[in-house]
């Protein structure tokens, strides 16, 4: 229930930020929507904790910027490799089991890698995750573990 | 400092293009058309500001979600040679969960579509700091763009092509609409800025994943750096 009245204020302050408008009658429309549209998506069984994860929000907060973090530090190095005349890459395929548990830990930690430059998630799977990576480099950074661990902890929750 | 972003963005607009044209697979073809979709996406928004037209940012906010839509679609399409298929019983492709959530929210902006209260860059008294701040960011992300679009004509396999358009899509996007939200200010402009962010991270790691799995669905082999060919190296 709580996660149905989490589900319609989320909707709501999406519509209001996109319109921009506040006299009540549109303020109204807006939230007769957003529960139009929640209490539909309920009857298709989607607000769960895959749909809406609100419970991860606080771990999010730690989350995403380490992940913004590693994004530019990564988008650096692969910079340095395009613009290098040599083009020193030298791709690899990667496997290896990933350790989240959910659904929503999983393809956090499939995007994730994907989102860093230099990695790709091209087979994820409870059991393996397949990654082609630019460098040698990037690989052991993949299979290192540290963002495997990150994410555990992220899907956890508070 | 507009006109600038804005002829970066070209830039890297006319070298996805190219690639586009090169190809030689579909894949390379639907990568340089999605890097294309994330460049239109960052223009509209950079364009709004260049014209003072917030309205564009909307604009913006629609065509990364149909961008998203229209790259899922073609890969469906290649991959299953129709649009229809239920395609295989496995679960779906990591990440393309989201789309149905974002589909809703598209249905609930359209009817407002192109109305905001905010004005960019006008009736703010914007220190120069944050001036500078914002023109450094602008500039880094015109620069990464171009990058990512010099590593998509530069890179030799469809894979490592991949890793070119991520920087594109990340750093690049990223600091553009960084740099467009100091303009902005505390207003509704720059919160709207953060949902055409937020769309781009989420959404392009599930047309990036559904590309690469694609890919290896119809057999593109990846090309396996020195140390896998030579093994001699270790």
């Amino acid at each position: 229930m709580l996660r149905t009245v989490s589900s319609v204020v989320v909707m709501f302050v999406y519509w209001v930020v996109l319109s921009g408008f506040f006299t009540p009658f549109l303020l109204a429309a807006g939230l007769a929507s957003s529960i139009a549209v929640v209490w539909i998506v309920r009857r298709m069984g989607l607000v769960d904790p895959e749909g809406h994860p609100i419970h991860l929000a606080p771990r999010a907060t730690l989350y995403w910027p380490w992940l913004a973090k590693e994004i530019v530090k990564s988008a650096w190095d692969v910079t340095k490799v395009i613009l290098s005349p040599r083009l020193p890459i030298q791709p690899t395929l990667v496997r290896f089991r990933p350790s989240q548990h959910t659904e929503v830990g999983l393809v956090t930690h499939a995007n994730s890698i994907t989102l860093t430059p230099g990695t790709i998630t091209i087979e994820a799977s409870r059991d393996e995750f397949l990654v082609h990576a630019l460098t040698t480099a990037g690989a052991e950074g993949v299979t290192g573990g540290d963002m495997d661990a990150r994410v555990a902890r992220f899907e956890r929750g508070a | 400092m507009f006109a600038a972003a804005t002829l970066a963005i070209l830039v890297t607009l006319a070298l996805a293009i190219i690639r586009a044209i090169l190809g030689p697979t579909v894949f390379d073809r639907a990568q340089a058309g999605n890097t294309t979709g994330t460049m239109a996406v960052l223009l509209l928004a950079v364009i709004g500001f260049l014209n003072g037209r917030p309205e564009f940012l909307d604009l913006a906010i629609v065509y990364g979600l149909l961008n998203l839509v229209g790259t899922i679609a073609v890969l469906k399409f290649f991959r299953y040679g129709d649009l229809g298929d239920p395609g295989e019983a496995e679960p779906p492709p990591a990440a393309t969960r989201e789309d149905p959530v974002e589909r809703r929210r598209a249905s609930q902006a359209s009817p407002l579509l192109g109305r905001v209260s905010g004005k960019p860059g006008g009736g703010h008294p914007l220190t120069v700091v944050l001036d500078i701040a914002s023109w450094i960011s602008l500039a880094g992300g015109g620069f990464f763009c171009v990058v990512g679009g010099i590593g998509l004509l530069r890179m030799p396999d469809f894979y490592t092509r991949m890793h070119a358009a991520s920087v594109t899509e990340t750093l690049g996007a990223g600091l553009i609409l960084l740099g467009l939200m100091l303009q902005a200010g505390f207003t509704l402009v720059a919160v709207k800025l953060a949902i055409i962010g937020m769309l781009i991270l989420f959404t392009s790691p599930a047309a990036t994943n559904a590309l690469a799995k694609a890919g290896m669905a119809r057999g593109i082999e990846p090309l396996l750096g020195p140390r896998e060919g030579a093994s001699s190296k270790r």
